[in-house]
């Protein structure tokens, strides 16, 4: 029952911990994509689809490297005494790459519904651009967002090509729920690889009515 | 005071065409209004006053300052300019009260002066009571005088209000104006109202602005320009709806009645709040409201205005016909034999047609 809770207690905590670093810089990026006030911001668009279009085994081909070489990995050496690939951090950064497009374009969307009006409007009211953003645009979509943000929670918890690759399958705490149904049908062990199945799906279920309670039934409109 | 000369083209949304400004506005403390046609400019020349719009040509002076001068490469930032706008749309933020929005305006001032100058502006214009609802909760003028109140916060040089919505009772129209002519005396700056209405010329008062496909036509107080169009074009501004002169000779207040001597004729019309018996008034009337008949003999019907043509024009879209009484109509077709020139016909006016300059 171990081999079904470990994975499963993985997941959320890779998942929430994602969630927290991809939503705030999906939402932030998605405004300023939004905004489109200066020409580099056009290239935000790109940022924002990058992720979500490169095959995810090569992302995490490219993340394995600048783990394993990259000045980031010689820190976190340094800092915890052991490499920030396979273990629960390699999964959180890469469930937060595999997250961050879904949360931008779909925060994208929400800030392109509020009216240019009360934009417009603050700026004309002499407010600063993080002033709109922090006291008028987030509140105004405060429950969409919300919706967004179970959405990237459910989006996060099923990440496995760039997971596989950064954080393996190391016994003790790196092994995410796909990792976990993966190597289960590999060993043969079909009843567990389907109780992956059906508790991932679950899961999945349960924060899509969650999201659309939150949108007030308009998750997609 | 503003000194405004302004170039700008911006495209317009969902069409091939766009949309040019080139003209030199220049208004005095006091209230005015701008009449304009819709996609006639008026918008846009606020957003350039305000900054919303990145200029590349002109010169925009408020008092002294110099707030664009594309020779001299002066550019300040929506914010920073001492002009206010009260957009055309209700769009206090939905999310605030009332005085959190006034709050929001007035983040740009010292916490303990931003205090002082929200609860001022509520007690001026009689918000207290609702300052803690939130815009759904407002009534549409309470909301229109909060945008106005929140535009103020920054105690700005200039205000600019965008237009008015059409559909919009006249009974709120006339509250708003009455609100914003004791602004303009109170405050000594410039006002200027933007507007689709002749009659809300008139309404308002102060000099008017005559503003077509970005160009101001004409400048004066509403009567002169009526009265005397300084060309074409202004004139066939006005030409869309009938101006008549009229006698109210009756008032009825409680069955909201009135009897009007038009042309000779006495015809029906709704009462006129703030008019008298014998007032001497401009009816204005849209011409798609009236009908036009031709009379069989003398026989005019009752409370119809009788008419004599003086000539007919047949067009494309119909029979344009031009009667001695300086009054033209336009008719999809019309018998051969009453299009003779001076052929007798009528015209009846529907009471709720009836508006008055």
């Amino acid at each position: 029952m171990e081999s079904l809770w470990l994975p499963l207690w993985t997941s959320l905590r890779v998942a929430c911990f994602s969630t927290l670093l991809a939503l705030p810089v999906g939402i932030g990026v998605a405004w300023l994509a939004a905004q489109r006030k200066t020409r580099q911001t056009k290239w935000l668009d790109v940022l924002i689809l990058f992720p979500l279009l490169l095959p995810t085994p090569v992302l995490g081909y490219y993340l394995l490297l600048a783990f394993r070489f990259g000045p980031v990995s010689s820190l976190y050496d340094l800092l915890w005494g052991n490499p920030v690939v396979f273990n629960e951090t390699a999964a959180t950064v890469a469930s937060t790459i595999y997250t961050f497009p879904i949360a931008a374009l779909l925060a994208h969307r929400v800030f392109q519904g509020i009216p240019a009006s009360y934009v417009l409007l603050a700026q004309s009211l002499g407010a600063t651009d993080w002033q709109t953003f922090r006291q008028i645009a987030v509140p105004l979509v405060a429950k969409p967002l919300a919706a967004i943000g179970v959405l990237t929670l459910a989006r996060s918890l099923g990440d496995f090509g760039i997971t596989l690759l950064v954080a393996g399958s190391v016994d003790g705490g790196s092994v995410t729920m796909p990792t976990a149904l993966y190597l289960s049908l590999h060993a043969g062990q079909a009843g567990t690889a389907a109780l992956f199945a059906i508790l991932l799906t679950l899961l999945i279920v349960a924060f899509l009515f969650a999201a659309q309670m939150l949108s007030g039934g308009r998750l997609l409109r | 005071m503003i000194d405004a000369r302004i170039q700008h083209r911006v495209p317009m949304a969902g069409r091939d065409q766009s949309l040019s400004l080139d003209l030199h506005l220049r208004m005095e403390p006091g209230i005015s209004t701008l009449l304009g046609a819709h996609a006639s400019g008026k918008t846009l020349l606020f957003e350039c006053l305000t900054g919303i719009q990145m200029m590349k040509s002109g010169r925009i002076l408020v008092d002294d300052q110099i707030l664009f001068d594309s020779g001299a490469q002066v550019n300040l930032p929506v914010g920073r300019r001492p002009v206010s706008l009260v957009p055309q749309a209700n769009c206090l933020f939905p999310h605030l009260t009332l005085r959190q929005n006034l709050q929001f305006a007035a983040q740009v001032l010292p916490a303990r002066e931003a205090a002082l100058r929200v609860a001022e502006l509520l007690d001026h214009f009689g918000l207290k009571e609702v300052a803690e609802r939130r815009p759904d909760a407002l009534h549409t003028a309470e909301h229109r005088v909060g945008m106005i109140a929140q535009a103020l916060v920054r105690s700005p040089r200039a205000l600019l209000v965008d237009t008015i919505p059409d559909e919009w009772d006249s009974a709120i129209r006339l509250q708003l104006f009455d609100i914003l002519r004791e602004l303009a005396k109170e405050q000594r700056i410039p006002i200027l109202v933007a507007t689709r209405r002749l009659e809300d010329c008139f309404e308002v008062g102060g000099s008017m602005m005559v503003l077509h496909e970005g160009q101001i036509l004409q400048q004066g107080s509403p009567s002169d320009v009526v009265r005397k169009p300084a060309s074409i074009t202004v004139a066939e501004l006005f030409g869309e709806d009938l101006l008549i002169p009229a006698e109210i000779v009756f008032q009825d207040p409680q069955n909201k009645l009135s009897r009007l001597s038009v042309l000779g004729a006495e015809i029906p019309g709704p009462y006129f709040a703030g008019h008298f018996k014998g007032s001497h008034v401009t009816l204005c009337v849209a011409p798609r409201a009236v009908e036009c008949l031709p009379r069989v003999g003398e026989i005019c019907f009752p409370g119809h205005v009788p008419l004599v043509l003086r000539r007919a024009v047949h067009r494309a879209q119909g029979v344009r016909l031009y009667f001695e009484e300086g009054v033209t109509l336009e008719l999809p077709e019309a018998p051969q034999q009453a299009v003779q020139p001076g052929k007798r016909w009528q015209m009846g006016i529907p009471p709720s047609a009836i508006r008055i300059l």
